[in-house]
């Protein structure tokens, strides 16, 4: 009886152990992290998953677990400057960005929102390289840890120029820990432009175009720039931006290839200072990746809309939402000053240029052109299937530049065109900039602005700073860098009246029962509330809702 | 309260006892066990195989099966087979079912009155309403439909042994027209038990279903549907001319034809000129979707019941869920507008298996002795489940590119696609979880008046849930009762034909819940090389390089979640058990709340769990009932309520107040309503804008955090906000009548539920989707100023503030008659002679009357399933109202 017992026992026992060994169960595809972040080969990974970040927060429409119609980080800074319109189907459409361009955006805006949080993921994974490899002797390591520093400080100069004062992040925090809000925007730059300007000595060389692909020596030193000039420290900018100069890696490209950089296949360039990578790579599921970093809403977005339109112009690759526009008054003066530009012909169309050259369809699909376009039925803002003959928001110039051409879309409606950061005319322009206000060398500006100017089949001008602000809007129009130069120069007079009236074009064609296409726009009076930028609360965004919301004592920006 | 979410054929029902004390949809539904096996839904489950279904509410009783009970319990007994005389039976059912709500959308004139209103009228709109057309899209996608059920019942029984079969076939067409929405499902039965010996008994049941399903898509927002039906505006028709469609459609038809759409009269599909829809036209999509899934299921359990002396059972049953489906879908390209369209061919299949298994040894012995009776159980239960699944998908490689060797459905499987064509991709990765229990209890009662029940249990999960050291949850319960109708005192001065019984129930317990953890919160992992990286893609190389990243942020503390209920009671029958009458109230707190909680952006990682909150359920029960027999007549009525509060009662410091499901579903609809979850409000509340009423000329007005009334422009953002109402009903309400005379039955049974408020989540990215007639009925308007809503002109395309605020929030309270049925049982005499034991034909109509406010569909399943979306209408299919004939014959 008793070895009874103990039998079933000793059978128990091993029951109870057997079952409670199952409760381990192992969890798939990963590791633990006391096992990662030993090697070199951790090191690349670690860095590898922070250029993922990159491509995907800043060019992408994925970040964390939330997904958008549209790309925050370009749209933010283009819907912000004052040679931009929102447009759309009419009014509200497309409302998220044209709440920024009207000024009428609160904190709970979704764009102000979506920006905020994907710079802090991408500094955070940039921080993940920087804590844990910060202290090797490895010089790979080293080398990405530098690369990390740059980036971070790449973050942080956006999160300051646009934020003020948000709270800095100079290493992994543990979940209660709060980062701190430096005492002034100025500290805040003055932090990214020594952290960018110290890690440019250990950060790669330029080897070849896809170098742009990733923080170089050079990136590095244009962000400590960028960083200097937007405190108005012209000396310490010009020396940043000298050095990339004289390494004589990069090189503008030619004129008449102006507008190939905007489009898929003029990546490889000498051009490029940081421009993240993205490649076709039939290997990969379309929704493993390529989609959320494949402009699919970028092109959606910026595309013109054609279900308007008489016919799909051929220039276009897919149709689109026809969220932007390019300011009337701003594309007239552009073109009464350099209309034979190769940039003003690839930024924008002039109304006469569009209804010719567009490459119009007829109904066999060929193409309508030159001056059979005039009296042509394909031709025009007819009001397509929807019957609204009108394109609202567009001011009579059809921009081109941040079109997608059928290259740009192989997918279907996405694909792999370039999301420049930075190329060397910025860099070039910001020099002369520095010269124009007494830093560096005066004729090494000029020579440096008309470099630009001729490139760009431009008048060739003296250096003055007018010059170089006009130089740099033209050349940059629609690239997102147009607000940093506005709060760099305190001008904001261009949006005070944002969003109190609204352009809309026709085409008396249509109309008016005109003989010939002819486009012109009437403003229309869509916004009943307060609109246009306000002095004390717009120069800077507010700390949006989603930091506000958890940590209630941050301090905000002021008019907020 | 059973919860319809879904009237899709073949979607089961959800049932919810005592609200809402956890989050994720995982953690809402009570535990359903059938004959001792834990199942995963009970539709398989013919309800004439059910002997008996129990609902253990309070923690005491619910306690003794373990974590999952935290939500209640459902027991369900079929039946074992009738001792004494064997029979078969067989049912036959028909049901007509079809929506009888088809109107809540404006039509064609509303529509058209409404746009001017707004000052939005289009040249399109215009020209649609002078040319009369006037869809009304609920009326073409849907049409009423047959199901039918057959049933065939073998039974019988000695002193020894019982059995049971059981054989039925399901054939459900869905509402939508055509054959795209079928449901079909045999199932059988077997149960079986026999006394082989005195001291063994051996049984078994086993329950087998085979379905085979084609659906098509709900409850997603964006691409729904179901949504396409209820938003496609009324000025559109359903077919067209090819030159009638959109420019861009005729440019890619021209080149390829193969990408039209039409219906089965050979025209076009017509698609709205007055928004970028993003189905296109609805039955376009219905032709779209034939994927089918088919798959079958085994549920049973085989047990041994020793009694080695007396008093004294020794169980071991092995309860066992083996599963197994496969889903195929072809999808060929189609193009109706620029946002409804595929260029792609794409094919995929798909294959799951699961095998889930418990086992459960328990001791139980009872002793009798004078008055007393003492009774002692203890045991432990294992229970593993395991899972395996192959999911292949190949697609075009590039646009318009077919990928299969041949045309036709004899070509649409994988070995027949074109390798150099298609980028296939496959996934697969077996798991599986286990989770190990044990349990003690000991109960004692005296003379039938007094009883009190201890019971223990420690319950431990894998480590996909918990890491070692917090693995173990321990949960203690007691229970005491008092029947006072036995006590001496009261038998010998009260009659029974007053007062026939009377109880009191008292009871304390604790129990647990980590169904919504997963995928080891707790650990400090890296996805490793789960992201990549092209260092090549300016010069046209598209070779990736992986990275790694930690997979979240961990909480190496998390542990359970536990609530503590207590429970008072009273069951009382009067009148010579004629009158009865139950109350319960009831107090449950949750503790360490399982909660995903938006980190601070600076941490850069978006969300992570956490134990942070505390919630309070307290309700009260009543159940009231009267049944009586008068001659040949007899009848009863009955009627339940239950009043239920629920608060949030702590939340973790870091953590001021959690919001999510902004927009109703994902971040793509824009509008700013959102459910919060924060101290002192119920659970998942609605937050949003307050609507004040309008000013005279018409221009909307909101709350501001200060209380006063402002017009849109004034509002700062998200401080501006607060509770407008919650989602969880706080009354809940039934009443079930019965009437039967001479072989004549009656019976109505109605639900409602009240203080539960509706959002109007309609995708509103688009100003000219088709609303609510509501909308239109109830706007300002210069002859009427006095109306509800502003001038639509001042709030036309407004998501940011109109459609954010409660002027799109409805009452939610309904009250449904569920069933009406009518029935007669043959006099036996005649049936006699045709050797039918009982015949008894019925009728009846089911979830045909509903009284409510809501303007829309049906406010049943005019939510989303999961605790944190629950009040949000984004287009689910409908409870169709059915009418049911059926006959049941016995021989």
């Amino acid at each position: 009886m008793k070895r009874n017992i103990l039998s079933i026992f000793a059978i128990g026992a091993v029951l109870f152990s057997s079952c409670v060994k199952q409760l381990d169960v192992p969890q798939k595809g990963v590791i633990g992290q006391d096992e990662f972040y030993l090697t070199t080969e951790d090191a690349l990974q670690a860095r590898t998953a922070m250029y993922e970040a990159f491509v995907k927060n800043l060019t992408g429409i994925y970040d964390s677990g939330e997904s958008a119609i549209y790309t925050a980080f370009p749209l933010m800074l283009n819907e912000a400057a004052d040679d931009v319109i929102a447009a759309g189907e009419f009014y509200g459409d497309n409302d998220f960005g044209a709440a920024i361009n009207e000024f009428r955006y609160d904190t709970n805006n979704q764009v102000i929102n979506q920006v905020y949080k994907r710079l802090y993921e991408l500094a955070y994974k940039a921080n993940l390289v920087i804590d844990n490899f910060s202290k090797s002797d490895d010089t790979a390591a080293q080398q990405y840890v530098a690369e990390a520093r740059a980036m971070r400080a790449f973050c942080h100069f956006y999160l300051a120029v646009l934020w003020g004062t948000p709270p800095q992040v100079d290493h992994v925090l543990t979940p209660t820990e709060r980062a701190p809000q430096l005492e002034s925007q100025e500290a805040l730059l003055k932090w990214v432009a020594e952290e960018a300007k110290d890690a440019a000595t250990k950060c790669p060389d330029k080897v070849d175009a896809n170098s742009a692909a990733i923080m170089t020596k050079w990136a590095a030193y244009a962000i400590a720039g960028k960083a200097f000039i937007q405190m108005h420290d012209y000396k310490s900018a010009a020396e940043c931006f000298k050095a990339i100069i004289d390494s004589k890696k990069y090189e503008l490209v030619a004129g008449d290839k102006w507008e190939t950089m905007f489009h898929a296949n003029g990546k490889d360039n000498k051009e490029f200072i940081l421009q993240p990578g993205k490649a076709e790579n039939t290997a990969l599921g379309n929704w493993s990746g390529p989609i959320q970093r494949g402009e699919w809403m970028m092109t959606q977005f910026w595309n013109w809309r054609t279900d308007h339109l008489a016919s799909w112009p051929n220039i276009q690759g897919i149709d689109g939402w026809g969220g932007g526009a390019i300011r009337g008054s701003f594309a007239e003066d552009w073109d009464e000053y350099e209309h034979d530009s190769y940039r003003r012909k690839g930024t924008f169309f002039t109304p006469d240029e569009w209804i010719h050259e567009a490459g119009w369809k007829d109904q066999s699909g060929d193409e309508v052109r030159g001056e059979r376009c005039d009296t042509s039925v394909f031709v025009g803002i007819s009001g397509g299937t929807k019957g609204a003959a009108y394109l609202y928001g567009q001011d009579r110039y059809m921009y081109r530049k941040l079109i997608a051409w059928k290259e740009d879309v192989p997918k279907g409606n996405w694909g792999f065109r370039a999301t420049i950061l930075c190329r060397y005319a910025d860099v070039l322009l910001l020099y002369a900039e520095c010269a124009a206000n007494g830093a560096g060398d005066a004729a090494l500006g000029k020579q440096y602005l008309n470099d630009v100017q001729k490139r760009a089949n431009a008048p060739v001008t003296d250096l003055s700073i007018d010059n170089v602000k006009r130089e740099r809007q033209y050349e940059f129009w629609g690239e997102g860098l147009r607000w940093i130069d506005m709060c760099r120069y305190k001008e904001f007079d261009g949006v005070k009246d944002n969003g109190k009236t609204v352009p809309v074009t026709y085409d008396a064609f249509w109309t008016k029962g005109e003989s010939t296409h002819r486009l012109y726009s009437e403003p229309s009076t869509p916004n009943s509330g307060t609109v246009g930028f306000q002095a004390g609360k717009h120069e800077l965004f507010p700390i949006p809702y989603c930091e506000t919301s958890l940590n209630p004592d941050i301090k905000q920006n002021p008019g907020w | 309260m059973i919860i319809n979410n879904s009237g899709a054929p073949g979607q089961g029902a959800t049932i919810r006892v005592r609200g809402v004390s956890s989050n994720g949809s995982a953690g809402l539904s009570p535990l359903l066990i059938v004959d001792g096996l834990k199942v995963d839904n009970i539709q398989y489950l013919d309800p004439s195989l059910i002997e008996s279904m129990e609902v253990l509410k309070d923690a005491a009783s619910a306690a003794i099966y373990g974590a999952e009970a935290g939500n209640g319990v459902v027991l369900i007994t079929t039946k074992k087979g009738s001792e004494g005389h064997a029979s078969i039976s067989y049912t036959l059912k028909m049901t007509n079912q079809r929506i009888l709500n088809t109107n809540s959308r404006m039509n064609a004139e509303e529509y058209y009155k409404f746009h001017e209103m707004q000052g939005n009228l289009s040249a399109s709109m215009e020209d649609a309403y002078q040319k009369g057309i006037n869809t009304n899209w609920i009326n073409e996608v849907f049409e009423p439909s047959w199901a039918q059920q057959h049933i065939i019942t073998a039974q019988g029984g000695n002193n020894k042994g019982h059995f049971l079969l059981n054989f039925g076939y399901v054939n459900n067409d869905g509402i939508v027209k055509g054959q795209n929405d079928t449901y079909e499902r045999i199932t059988g039965q077997i149960n079986a038990d026999y006394n082989i010996f005195k001291w063994l008994q051996v049984g078994t049941s086993a329950s087998l279903e085979k379905w085979k399903t084609k659906s098509v898509s709900q409850q997603a927002a964006f691409s729904s549907f179901m949504n396409a039906s209820l938003q496609l505006d009324p000025l559109t028709p359903v077919y067209c001319e090819f030159n009638e469609l959109p420019v861009a459609t005729q440019q890619v038809l021209s080149e390829h034809p193969e990408a039209a759409m039409k219906g089965a009269n050979g025209r076009y599909y017509a698609t709205t000129a007055n928004y970028n829809d993003n189905n296109g036209n609805p039955l376009a999509q219905r032709d779209r979707s034939t994927g089918v899934s088919e798959g079958f299921n085994v549920r049973g359990n085989v047990y041994l019941n020793l009694k080695p002396v007396k008093g004294l059972v020794l169980t071991s049953r092995f309860g066992f869920r083996l599963n197994q489906s496969n889903s195929h879908n072809y999808q060929t390209p189609f193009y109706i507008t620029s946002f409804a369209n595929s260029k792609n061919y794409s094919l995929s299949a798909n294959n799951n298996t699961g095998f889930y298994y418990q086992w459960e040894n328990f001791i139980n012995y009872t002793l009798d002795k004078n008055n007393h009776n003492f009774n002692i159980m203890g045991g432990m239960s294992f229970i593993k489940n395991s899972w395996d699944n192959i999911s292949t998908s190949a697609s075009s490689k590039s646009e318009w590119l077919p990928i299969l060797k041949g045309e036709g459905p004899n070509f649409q499987t994988m070995d027949y696609v074109i390798a150099d064509n298609a980028t296939k991709s496959i996934g697969n990765t077996p798991n599986y979880s286990a989770n190990l229990s044990f349990f003690a209890r000991a109960s004692y009662s005296y003379g039938g008046r007094y009883s009190v029940q201890a019971n223990f249990r420690a319950d431990a999960f894998d480590a996909s849930k918990l890491s070692n050291k917090n693995r173990w949850g321990f949960f203690p319960s007691v229970s005491a009762g008092w029947t006072i109708s036995n006590e001496s005192w009261v038998k010998d001065n009260v009659s029974p034909a007053a007062l026939t019984f009377l109880k009191i129930r008292l009871s304390w317990g604790l129990n647990g819940n980590v169904a919504v953890l997963s995928g080891y919160p707790w650990r400090n992992t890296i996805a490793y090389q789960g992201v990549y990286y092209q260092y090549g893609a300016a010069t046209g190389d598209g070779s990736t390089t992986f990275g790694s990243a930690p997979s979240g942020l961990a909480n190496p503390d998390l542990r359970w979640e536990t609530s503590d209920q207590w429970d008072v009671g009273l069951d009382a029958k009067f009148l010579n058990g004629r009158l009865s009458f139950g109350f319960d109230w009831y107090r449950k707190m949750t503790k360490d709340l399982l909660v995903e909680v938006n980190n601070l952006p600076a941490l850069g990682v978006a969300k992570s769990y956490k134990n942070a909150g505390n919630v309070l359920n307290t309700g009260v029960e009543v159940e009231l009932g009267w049944k009586d027999t008068v001659g040949d007549f007899s009848y009863s009525i009955s009627g339940n309520f239950s009043y239920l509060q629920n608060k949030v009662t702590y939340l973790d410091s870091s953590v001021g107040r959690i919001e999510a499901a902004q927009g109703g579903d994902s971040a793509n609809n824009l509008n700013h309503i959102r459910k919060a979850f924060e101290v002192g409000y119920p659970v998942w509340y609605f937050r949003g804008y307050e609507y004040a009423g309008h000013t005279d000329a018409g221009e909307a007005l909101y709350y501001n955090a200060d209380g006063d009334k402002v017009s849109a422009s004034d509002l700062r953002g998200g401080d501006d906000e607060r509770y407008l109402g919650s989602a969880i009903p706080s009354f809940t309400y039934g009443v079930t009548i019965n009437l039967e005379w001479k072989g004549i039955d009656f019976t109505l049974f109605g639900t409602g539920v009240a203080g539960n408020k509706l959002f109007d989540a309609t995708n509103r990215d688009q100003a000219n989707i088709n609303q609510y007639k509501w909308y239109y009925y109830n706007s300002w308007t210069p002859t009427n100023k006095t109306a509800y809503l502003p001038d639509p002109a001042n709030v036309s395309g407004d998501n940011n503030v109109f459609y954010s605020s409660s002027a799109c929030m409805f009452d939610g309270s309904y009250f449904k008659i569920k069933q009406i049925q009518l029935g007669y049982t043959l006099p036996r005499q005649w049936t006699k002679k045709a050797l039918i034991s009982q015949l008894r034909v019925f009728a009846s109509l089911d979830d045909f009357v509903t009284f409510t406010k809501y303007p829309g569909l049906d406010p049943e399943t005019a939510t989303m399933s999961q605790a944190e979306r629950q009040g949000f209408d984004i287009g689910t299919y409908p409870i169709t109202q059915k009418i049911v004939f059926g006959l049941n014959l016995t021989f």
